[in-house]
C-alpha cells in the first residue's frame, strides 16, 4: 500500500528528508511519531502527492502520487492547518469530498457529522479548532481511501470528543479495513489505535514497530548511584538525572521481570518509562552510551 | 469519475459571488445611466458599463488562489487547478459578454437620450457578434495579465514580486522617455482591431506561461527559488 525507497527531499538548501525507506503492504493504523521539524508533515505531504521527491521513489496503492489525478482516489490527507474556503460550509465541504473520493461514503459522514454535532450551514471559517479537527476526521474517514493520512487529528478536541474520534475510527476500520496514517507529537493521543508506530528522527524513520513491541522499551532505573550504574552495564542510557546521591537513569531496553529481580537486593527502583517520554529521549540529541 | 469535476465544481463555487456581484453592479450602472438620460442635454456619452468586469476578469487570479489550496489538500493536482481555472474562466468570458452586451443593446430602449461606450465602438464594425467578440478580448487580455501576475507573485513572493515590479517600472519610463511610440498610439487608434488581436495573442502567452510555472508550483506563496530546482524552507511542523 505504502512503499517508499531512498526517498530525499529538501526545501532549498534546507534538508527535511534524507534515505527514508518505508514499506507497509497491509491495511493498519499507523501512528507517526518525532518531534517538531523531524520531516513528518513533509513526509506526508509526498505521500499524498502535495510535494515532489527529489530523490527515491514512493508508491501509494501501486500509483506514484506527485501531479497524478488518480492518486486522488488512493490517497487522502488531512493536514494539520487544513484549508478551507471562506465561503464553505459543512455541506459543501462534504460534497466537494465525495467528488475527490471515489470510494466516499455518505451515510458514513452523515453518522459523523450527527456524532460530532456539526452544524452544516455554519460556515467552516467559524468554527473553533475542536470542529474544524471534526470535520477533518468527517472528510478523512468518509473518504474511506486506501491510504489516509491525518495529521495531529486530535488537536483541539476535548477529552469525550477524542474517545468518540477514537470509537469511530475503529468502527469504520473494522468496517473497512485500510490503511490509516495518524500523526502525532504526543504519543499517548493515538497510541491506543496503533498497531504499528513509525519513529522519524533526524529527518527519516529510524524505528518501525509493533506498538506493543515498542511499549515494552524503555526502563526507569532510580536509586544510589553506585548502584544504578552496575545495573546499566552496557545498555543504552538515553536520559540521566542526579539528585543528591539518587541517580534516576532511562536506558533502552526491554521491560522484564528479570530486571526486577536482578535489583530487587539493590535498592533500586525499577519503572516502566511511559512511551512519550521514551521516544522523547530516545530522539534527543547526545543520546549516550554507558 | 471525471477527476476534474472536483477542481471545477470548486472554482465555479469560489467565482459564483463575485460574478453575481458583477451581474448587481453593472446593472446598478445601467440603472444610473437610465437616470442620467433624462438630465443629459443632446446625445452625450453616459458613461462604460463594462468596468466591473472587465476588472473582475483581472482580479480572478488572485480571487481563485484558495481554490489552489482546497483543490490540492483534498487530492486534487496543480495542473487540475489550472485546467479547471482556464475552462470556468473560459465559461464566465461568455456568459460576461454575452449580459454586458445585452444590456449594450438594451440600453437605446431605455435611455431617453445619450448612449453608453463599448470597447467596439473603436473598431470600425457594426456587427453585434463583433461587439461580443471585442468584449471576449479585453477580458481575456485582462485575465492574462492578471493570471502572469499572480504566477509571479505567488511563485517568487511579495519581496521578489516587486523587485520585478521596479525593473519592469524602470525599463517601461525609459521607453516613454527615450523611444518613439507615436507609430505604437497611431497603429492603437487605426488598427483596433489588429492591436486588440495582438493583445489577445500576447496573452495566451502568458496563460500558456502561467501554466508551465504553476504546473509545479509551490505550496505556499512566494516558496519557489527563481534560479535552483527547490524551495524555501518551510514553517516548523
Amino acid at each position: 500500500m505504502i512503499k517508499i525507497d531512498n526517498l530525499s527531499f529538501s526545501y532549498g538548501n534546507a534538508k527535511a528528508l534524507q534515505n527514508v525507506s518505508f514499506h507497509e503492504n497491509e491495511p493498519i493504523i499507523i501512528g507517526l511519531w518525532g518531534r517538531s521539524g523531524s520531516g513528518k508533515t513533509t513526509l506526508m505531504k509526498l505521500l499524498s502527492g502535495m510535494e515532489q521527491p527529489n530523490q527515491g521513489t514512493i508508491s501509494v496503492n501501486g500509483v506514484s502520487p506527485y501531479n497524478n489525478s488518480e492518486a486522488m482516489n488512493h490517497v487522502t490527507f488531512m493536514q494539520e492547518d487544513h484549508p478551507f474556503s471562506d465561503l464553505w460550509d459543512v455541506d459543501d465541504a462534504l460534497r466537494f469530498g465525495s467528488y475527490f473520493n471515489e470510494n466516499w461514503d455518505q451515510s458514513l459522514a452523515e453518522h459523523l457529522l450527527d456524532v460530532f454535532e456539526l452544524p452544516r450551514k455554519k460556515k467552516i471559517r467559524n468554527f473553533s479548532k475542536g470542529m474544524k479537527s471534526m470535520i477533518k476526521i468527517t472528510l478523512g474517514l468518509a473518504s474511506k481511501a486506501p491510504v489516509t493520512i491525518m495529521d495531529e487529528p486530535a488537536n483541539g478536541l476535548d477529552a469525550s470528543m477524542r474517545k468518540t474520534f477514537y470509537d469511530v475510527l475503529l468502527d469504520t476500520y473494522e468496517e473497512s479495513p485500510r490503511l490509516i496514517m495518524l500523526s502525532t507529537h504526543h504519543i499517548d493521543e493515538v497510541e491506543p489505535l496503533c498497531e504499528k508506530i513509525a519513529l522519524i528522527n533526524q529527518h527519516t524513520i529510524t524505528r518501525y514497530e509493533e506498538t506493543e513491541k515498542l511499549k515494552r522499551q524503555g526502563i526507569l532505573l532510580t536509586g544510589p548511584a553506585d548502584a544504578v550504574r552496575s545495573v546499566i552495564g552496557t545498555s543504552n542510557v538515553l536520559g540521566e538525572r542526579k539528585i543528591g546521591k539518587q541517580l534516576h537513569v532511562m536506558i533502552d531496553d526491554n521491560y522484564d521481570d528479570s530486571l526486577i529481580t536482578q535489583t530487587q537486593a539493590t535498592g533500586i527502583t525499577v519503572e516502566k518509562a511511559p512511551l512519550q517520554d521514551y521516544l522523547v529521549n530516545l530522539t534527543k540529541k547526545g543520546t549516550t552510551k554507558a | 469519475m471525471n477527476t476534474l469535476k472536483g477542481p471545477f465544481r470548486i472554482i465555479i463555487k469560489e467565482m459564483n459571488p463575485t460574478f453575481l456581484w458583477n451581474v448587481g453592479i453593472t446593472i446598478a450602472l445601467l440603472g444610473l445611466f437610465i437616470v442620467l438620460s433624462f438630465y443629459t442635454n443632446g446625445n452625450e456619452h453616459l458613461g462604460i458599463t463594462f468596468g466591473p468586469f472587465y476588472v473582475i476578469f483581472l482580479v480572478y487570479p488572485f480571487i481563485l488562489m484558495k481554490a489552489y489550496k482546497c483543490i490540492l489538500s483534498l487530492g486534487g493536482t496543480r495542473k487540475q487547478y489550472m485546467i479547471a481555472t482556464f475552462l470556468s474562466i473560459s465559461i464566465y468570458l461568455v456568459l460576461s459578454a454575452i449580459i454586458l452586451n445585452g444590456l449594450y443593446y438594451l440600453s437605446p430602449y431605455v435611455f431617453n437620450q445619450g448612449y453608453i461606450f463599448h470597447m467596439a465602438d473603436l473598431v470600425n464594425g457594426s456587427n453585434p457578434l463583433l461587439y461580443v467578440w471585442i468584449d471576449v478580448l479585453w477580458m481575456f487580455i485582462l485575465f492574462g495579465i492578471g493570471v502572469l501576475v499572480q504566477t509571479i507573485y505567488f511563485n517568487l513572493g511579495t519581496v521578489r514580486t516587486l523587485s520585478v515590479g521596479a525593473v519592469l517600472l524602470i525599463i517601461s519610463l525609459a521607453t516613454v522617455f527615450f523611444a518613439d511610440l507615436g507609430p505604437l498610439f497611431e497603429f492603437f487608434l487605426t488598427e483596433q482591431l489588429s492591436f486588440v488581436h495582438i493583445l489577445a495573442g500576447v496573452s495566451v502567452l502568458f496563460v500558456l506561461l502561467s501554466y508551465l510555472f504553476m504546473k509545479n508550483g509551490p505550496l505556499e506563496k512566494g516558496d519557489r527559488y527563481l534560479f535552483s530546482r527547490g524551495w524555501k524552507e518551510p514553517k516548523p511542523e
